[in-house]
């Protein structure tokens, strides 16, 4: 699995959905739309990759398209990580 | 394959979206103008919905859900526009739904006003297209929007009618701050998506519209399979014909004004009613989410089972879920991430918090004032922002320290324990935010106080409280088990019984089919009635008061809680609309009577020509002195007597009089004369001080006919509150006494005499009865009740049988007028949606049932043997 998802996985899992199964979460589980990711947790998701990934976050970034599933997520970082270093 | 996938890159914009799921769709080609179903079962599976879209058309038009603009031509537009849609290629979709969003305007507005609604809002929707830089153009938007400003407040005339004002805003006060927020970050757009955006199809049908966001508008165009998304389209607008019938039943049968909270169950009902009104945004908004689905928009849900929240910030997240999204796109999360690193991240997560509240506060009032043309501003409201925000603030900081466990998806239904847990919140939760509902529906602190204060501890209250919090905990609990609260547990997983077209859709086609005419007859008043009113749209009681009382002192009693009442008002012309005394036919003076018709005036009064006599009665002349042989009736009353909106001739006064003339002349008398001494506003306190004077008596009528309203206490507390204004405290003892006995004080409002006097209010009106039924004993003529009723049904059974009682016991002869608009269209029968009066086909009407009241009594119409004289009194004032 995407190491980046796989990170991300279990990150959300622990901190905000620890009762579900961790198997139920994969890489295409609607975050936002299932409520796991509501704005509390989003904002906490976004620090966290802020401090693992060296990446600055912009507001508007925090949308369904960046955050809808893990896979979304971890094609975020990349472009993020491969834009500061461009 | 036609179209890009949706990027999801950090720096793009998203791009419109494929269609996913269909084999036929995915081959298509942005040169082909149609692409038809290959298969027999697409055929089939695209007839089926054609039917449920069309099943969905005939409900809403059986039931009549929001307006006939609605129902009858944009709804049909829909249903050729879903045809169509589908069977376009998917390159050519969005300029069909920008056309027909385009198209809508001039078709509800007709072409003058829908010119220049389009031509207004393509001139802002311009402005983002500028070459200039974002700043600049967000800056020109601003400006322009501060030039309508006047422009709405009718501080400066307008070219262009009125009527459009409020779609306009609708249409733009929300969604160009979101569109330059969006193309900041996604530059500038196409014309078919913006143009889409804009002028969003239903939206000129409700002014009431969810806060679509543009960003998740745009990438939700096809982003699933097409037949998955129109089939949630049908579903969620069966939902929302659901919501909004439910809401009538509660409108028409739930609802109370503040003035009639005598005990604590009064209170229970208003507080549950009102935050059960609430039914008529979320329907609202999930018939016009349908919509989008239809043209395939796979739009997220707006409402999720906001009347179980466990907590502050669950109901926050629960009602009303565009408008949640859009705060934390333009405030929450900029604040959040700009302030995080200078105030440390709990404080940003506060001031964020904060933030959405004060904007969430501002946006309402901003949103009423384009929709209405002004603002709603109360100490109520503020305060219950204010009560709101810190309990949010609260939450905020729970959640942030201690986390909260979410249940995802689908995935989890609640253990027992777990749901027993939530619903013990939810019930606990309900309390708080019961009491902070019935603050802000209360227009005045003191009102709010006053309300509290007819707690009572009765063992039927007691009881009533204790069955509704046991009610709230069941069914948070079932909802919890069931998984209702748990987005995502699709209902076609759970079997055919719970698809919606069986839990909605049977239902509510019977229940339109219990309401037809032929069949409804038959049922008993308790079952038809519920069944009529889901079909209609009318006015509440407490509605129809509060037009009543705006219609006499030009008030607009408007309020987040009675957006029927707003509709009406925004469709009136006020130009057209002024008092009596303002066009100079009515004088107002400082005496108990308060006012009296000025003689000999001419004037349109209410769109109608209106003249008075030289004796100063909405009548034509007659002389003081009747002729041997004539039958003299005079009638007293308020506005509907005198014949407010209507012709001279057209009154139910003149027809009457005209008919008994022309089929009676000769027996009983040789004429019949009808003096109509009506006075608008007047109520029985006006009345009997009227017949206390000599101005009646000197004209030596055989008959008094007395014609009431049916809400008169209504009219008493106005009296009431006049009288104080006017000298501090009422000058007829009468009135003094109730007012002393009720506990009303100096700067109570209306509606807080009303609650007052309630209780005392047949008790004195039967008194004032009386002692007009003893005057004209003393007078020695006859002297008859009729209760006409307002054309508005809901107001007609307000109050009509204790009055009648009380006249009937004084000695009064009953004309019976009871059901004269029994079986009609109330709308087809007032003077205007605004006014409630009725209109000349109404006069006709009780004129009609009066002439057969009063012929079918001969002895009635027969002159006095010896009229009596006009006792020596003081002068006319």
């Amino acid at each position: 699995m995407d190491p980046i998802v796989e990170t991300l996985r279990t990150y959300i899992h622990e901190e905000f959905v620890p009762d579900m199964n961790p198997e139920e979460l994969t890489a295409t589980t609607p975050l936002m739309q299932s409520g796991i990711l509501d704005s509390l947790a989003a904002i906490a998701l976004g620090q966290f990759i802020e401090e693992r990934y060296d990446v600055k976050i912009d507001p508007h970034e925090v949308n369904a398209d960046n955050f809808g599933t893990l896979n979304q997520v971890a094609t975020f970082i990349r472009a993020k990580q491969n834009s500061a270093v461009a | 394959m036609a179209e890009p996938v949706v990027g999801a890159s950090a720096s793009s914009a998203p791009q419109w979206g494929v269609v996913a799921g269909s084999e036929t769709e995915r081959g298509a080609s942005s040169s082909r103008w149609l692409v038809l179903p290959a298969t027999g079962s697409e055929w089939l599976r695209f007839a089926g919905l054609v039917a449920q879209v069309a099943f969905l058309v005939v409900l809403c038009r059986g039931f009549n859900i929001e307006n006939t603009a609605y129902t009858q031509r944009l709804l049909p537009l829909i249903l050729v526009g879903f045809v169509a849609n589908h069977l376009l290629a998917p390159a050519h979709r969005l300029t069909l739904f920008a056309l027909l969003s385009v198209a809508s305007v001039p078709l509800v507005f007709g072409w003058l006003e829908g010119a220049w609604l389009l031509a207004i809002g393509l001139a802002l929707i311009g402005v983002c297209y500028l070459p200039l830089s974002w700043g600049w153009r967000a800056g020109l938007m601003a400006a322009a929007g501060l030039v309508l400003v006047p422009l709405r407040a009718g501080l400066v005339s307008v070219p262009w009618p009125t009527s459009i004002w409020p779609v306009l805003g609708s249409m733009f006060m929300f969604r160009m701050i979101i569109y330059m927020y969006d193309t900041r970050h996604m530059g500038k757009q196409g014309w078919k998506e913006t143009l889409s955006y804009f002028f969003l199809v239903p939206n000129v049908v409700f002014p009431f519209f969810p806060v679509v966001d543009y960003h998740t508008f745009k990438r939700a165009h096809y982003a699933q399979d097409a037949f998955d998304t129109y089939q949630k389209g049908v579903h969620w607008m069966l939902r929302g014909i659901t919501h909004l019938v439910i809401y009538r039943l509660v409108y028409q049968f739930g609802v109370i004004s503040p003035a009639e909270i005598q005990h604590t169950t009064d209170l229970l009902r208003f507080v549950t009613a009102n935050f059960m009104l609430y039914l008529r945004v979320s329907g609202i908004f999930h018939m016009v989410c349908g919509i989008f689905f239809l043209f395939g928009f796979h739009m997220p849900e707006t409402h999720r089972f906001y009347f179980l929240p466990a907590s502050f910030t669950d109901i926050w997240r629960r009602i009303n879920i565009y408008w949640k999204d859009f705060l934390q796109k333009t405030v929450y999360m900029p604040v959040f991430f700009r302030s995080r690193r200078r105030l440390g991240e709990l404080r940003a997560l506060i001031l964020a918090t904060a933030l959405v509240i004060v904007a969430t506060w501002f946006y309402h009032s901003y949103q009423w004032f384009w929709l209405l043309g002004h603002g709603l501003w109360s100490v109520t409201d503020a305060l219950f922002w204010v009560i709101l925000g810190i309990a949010l603030v609260i939450n905020v900081v729970l959640e942030s320290r201690k986390g909260r466990v979410r249940h995802v998806a689908g995935l989890q239904a609640p253990t027992h324990a777990q749901a027993m847990k939530t619903a013990v919140r939810t019930t606990i939760i309900m309390v708080p935010l019961a009491v902070l509902w019935a603050l802000w529906t209360s227009p005045t602190l003191a009102g709010f106080s006053q309300m509290f204060s007819a707690l009572s501890f009765r063992p039927v209250d007691i009881v009533a409280v204790v069955a509704s919090v046991m009610m709230v905990l069941a069914i948070a609990y079932g909802a919890q088990r069931l998984s209702f609260g748990v987005q995502g547990v699709a209902p076609e997983r759970k079997g055919w019984w719970s698809n919606p077209l069986v839990t909605s859709g049977v239902p509510l086609a019977i229940a339109w089919g219990a309401g037809l005419p032929g069949i409804s007859d038959r049922l008993p008043t308790r079952v038809a009635e519920p069944l009529r009113e889901m079909r209609v749209t009318e006015l509440s009681r407490r509605d129809t008061q509060t037009l009543e009382r705006g219609y006499y002192e030009n008030l607009v009693g408007v309020s987040r809680f009675n957006a029927e009442l707003w509709e009406v008002y925004s469709r009136q012309s006020q130009s057209d609309w002024r008092r009596l005394d303002e066009i100079g036919v009515e004088r107002r003076f400082d005496d108990p009577i308060h006012a009296e018709l000025r003689p000999n005036q001419g004037a349109i009064f209410h769109g109608a020509s209106l003249r008075t006599n030289r004796w100063g009665m909405r009548d034509k002349d007659y002389s003081r002195i009747p002729a041997p042989g004539t039958f003299r009736l005079a009638m007293l009353g308020p506005s509907h007597a005198m014949g407010s909106g209507v012709e001279d001739d057209q009154t139910f006064e003149s027809l009457v009089e005209s008919r008994l003339n022309r089929e009676r002349a000769g027996a009983p008398a040789t004429r019949y004369e009808i003096l109509n001494f009506s006075v608008e506003g007047f109520g029985l306190t006006q009345q009997r001080i009227l017949l206390e004077r000599p101005r009646v008596w000197e004209f030596q009528p055989d008959a008094v006919l007395l014609v009431t309203h049916p809400v008169e206490y209504f009219f008493m507390a106005r009296y009431i509150v006049q009288e104080i204004e006017r000298r501090g405290w009422p000058e007829d003892s009468a009135m003094a006494d109730l007012a002393q006995k009720a506990g009303v004080k100096r700067g109570m409002t209306d509606e807080q005499v009303q609650r007052l006097i309630k209780p005392f209010a047949d008790t004195v009106i039967a008194i004032e009865i009386g002692r007009m039924a003893n005057l004209c004993v003393t007078h020695n003529v006859r002297c008859l009740y009729a209760l006409v009723p307002t054309p508005t049904w809901a107001a007609a059974r307000a109050a009509g049988p204790p009055m009648a009682k009380a006249a009937a016991e004084s000695g009064f002869t009953i004309l019976n007028l009871d059901h004269v608009f029994t079986g009609r269209d109330a709308r087809q029968l007032t003077v205007a949606p605004w006014d409630y009066h009725p209109n000349a086909k109404a006069h006709a009407l009780i004129a009609e049932r009066m002439y057969e009241e009063l012929t079918a009594q001969p002895e009635l119409l027969a002159p006095r043997a010896s009229r009596a004289v006009a006792p020596a009194a003081a002068p006319a004032r």
